[in-house]
């Protein structure tokens, strides 16, 4: 796209900033909605946050083949946006200072098993090997 | 805060914590060294920084609701409005006002800090950070990826809770 005589920049990068921005920001609101449910009905919103992480895993997984804008969306976009580390970190935070070292296992590393085989399971599902 | 104000705070927090991402692990590295192979590296940072700025925020909103409270209390002498005798007690009217512009202003002080809470802790830092992605860069590059960012992300956590100064070294006596 030209701007001007001669000079011209390359629209590539922003596209595909823009479309992460869109999805991140869909994942934000989708994330906090999840959140929001799984405290009001259970008291539990690092429930919530490991809900969502993992359908993110699944989202990435499956959407891992996918290229271009739809890969952007969706993989780097929702999927990023639906997933957090900062709030599981303060969750886990909480928990080590509160002592609560179940809580910790189950979202150190027991979150993480769940969502590598959830997105290892997805990927291959997709079609794109594991 | 309304709903719609809070999804508008997390939707905005969240596109630009999400293009930063895209940016510091996607367009950099590539622009370093024309390859990707500095992103996992560069997305540890991101949730290592975002997991510190998570952790800052959280103390800090901790803090002001512990001064809130801290503040009710130095108002009332240190007395709840039980513990106070009848002669220490302001007239009716009076009461009433002060309580009116009190409750007006521990409302504009819980949306700031609602919002505060929205646009960075929940959108902003959460949409920084991503478990999708480090899992996808656990899976396609290296195990040591996955156990640096699980070790150090909640570490990093804790650190800007003690930097955020309101937190305290230990919780008061019960499990939070």
């Amino acid at each position: 796209m030209h701007i001007a005589a001669g000079d011209s920049i390359d629209l590539q990068p922003l596209a595909a900033v823009a479309l992460a921005a869109v999805g991140c920001a869909l994942g934000c609101v989708a994330r906090d909605l999840t959140v929001g449910r799984f405290r009001a009905r259970m008291d539990r919103a690092d429930l919530g946050v490991l809900a969502a992480n993992l359908a993110a895993c699944v989202l990435a997984g499956l959407a891992s083949s996918a290229g271009g804008a739809l890969g952007h969306l969706l993989v780097a976009g929702v999927a990023g946006g639906l997933s957090t580390w900062s709030t599981l970190a303060v969750e886990v935070a909480g928990a080590i200072r509160a002592r609560r070292w179940s809580l910790v296992a189950l979202h150190v590393p027991g979150a993480c098993a769940l969502a590598l085989a959830a997105y290892v399971a997805a990927r291959a599902l997709a079609g794109g090997g594991s | 805060m309304t709903p719609a104000r809070r999804i508008a705070l997390v939707a905005i927090g969240g596109a630009y914590g999400g293009s930063l991402r895209l940016f510091a692990t996607g367009l950099v590295p590539a622009a370093v060294d024309g390859s990707f192979a500095w992103s996992p590296i560069a997305l540890l940072l991101v949730n290592l920084s975002g997991s510190l700025l998570a952790g800052f925020v959280r103390g800090l909103l901790e803090a002001r609701e512990h001064g809130r409270e801290l503040d009710g209390t130095r108002a009332s002498g240190g007395r709840t409005p039980e513990m106070q005798t009848p002669e220490v007690r302001t007239p009716e009217v009076r009461t009433s006002e002060v309580q009116t512009t009190e409750t007006q202003n521990l409302s504009r002080e819980g949306d700031r800090r609602d919002g505060l809470n929205a646009f960075l802790l929940v959108g902003f830092c959460g949409g920084f950070t991503s478990y999708s992605g480090f899992v996808a860069a656990a899976v396609a590059h290296a195990a040591w990826i996955a156990v640096a960012t699980l070790v150090l992300c909640p570490l990093a956590a804790l650190l800007g809770m003690r930097l955020s100064g309101g937190y305290p070294a230990r919780p008061a006596g019960t499990a939070r």
